[in-house]
């Protein structure tokens, strides 16, 4: 049984995947840059997971809440890359607050922060990131 | 032979021994520069975009009257802006920033 990490990447990047797909590429955990023959890609990671105890019990349940990032990456040449990473955006979140279960994964997936960054080469690229706390729950003994 | 004389010769040299050849025009005139796309990584998002940085590289005096996100470069068939002011080096030679034209 994976983690609750895993988990939440795992359901998000089937999401996203899900016919029809919000991009051709849906990557997890990346860490090259996106490939000149890319348009546009979107990448999932989980990042700081952090939980909260209702209770000193060691058999009551513990609340996770997993920070969930979402990268939407697009470049276009000619106009600018606002238009072309807003669609992505859009898509993207979109397809993940149709179901904030993930499949049944979490308790909720609530949306958190948008950053956006463009930059100019041959072409003109932007990367929109979307940050989203996943919420679920474990028991004391496991972090599946 | 002033400087300046001498600078231009050899630039001129430079260019036409070492340079990218004559398919090359700026603004629609034929010019003799040197065309080069190196590989660049465009910063956004954690992890970047590989992409290049065309760069056309020519003589001052072919580099006056060039405007940015106007005047198109045409290299071997591939359409290009100039996508930001022409930076003069100093020795003779401009080097100007481009980007692919829609």
């Amino acid at each position: 049984m994976s983690t609750l990490l895993a988990q939440v990447v795992t359901a998000a990047v089937a999401a996203l995947q899900a016919t029809p797909a919000v991009c051709l590429q849906v990557d997890r955990i990346r860490r090259r840059a996106v490939a000149t023959t890319t348009d546009q890609a979107v990448v999932v990671r989980a990042g700081r997971a952090a939980s909260s105890s209702e209770s000193a019990f060691s058999d009551h349940p513990l609340l996770w809440v997993t920070e969930l990032t979402v990268e939407c990456y697009a470049r276009t040449i000619g106009p600018e890359p606002d238009a072309v990473v807003d669609a992505l955006i859009e898509s993207v979140y979109a397809r993940l607050m149709s179901d904030t279960t993930l499949g049944g994964v979490l308790i909720s997936l609530e949306p958190r922060q948008v950053d956006i960054d463009y930059e100019s080469h041959a072409d003109k690229t932007a990367c929109a990131t979307l940050v989203f706390h996943a919420s679920h729950r474990a028991s004391h003994g496991s972090f599946s | 032979m002033s400087f300046a004389t001498l600078q231009q010769r050899v630039n001129t040299t430079a260019l036409k021994r070492l340079g990218s050849g004559t398919n090359i025009t700026l603004g629609g005139v034929p010019v003799l520069g040197d065309f080069l796309a190196p590989y660049a990584q465009a910063d956004v998002g954690q992890f970047g975009m590989a992409t290049t940085e065309p760069v056309l590289v020519v003589p001052d005096a072919a580099a006056v009257g060039v405007l940015v996100d106007a005047t198109l470069v045409v290299v071997d068939g591939t359409t290009y802006t100039v996508a930001a002011p022409p930076e003069p080096d100093g020795f003779g030679l401009t080097r100007l920033v481009l980007e692919l034209a829609a």
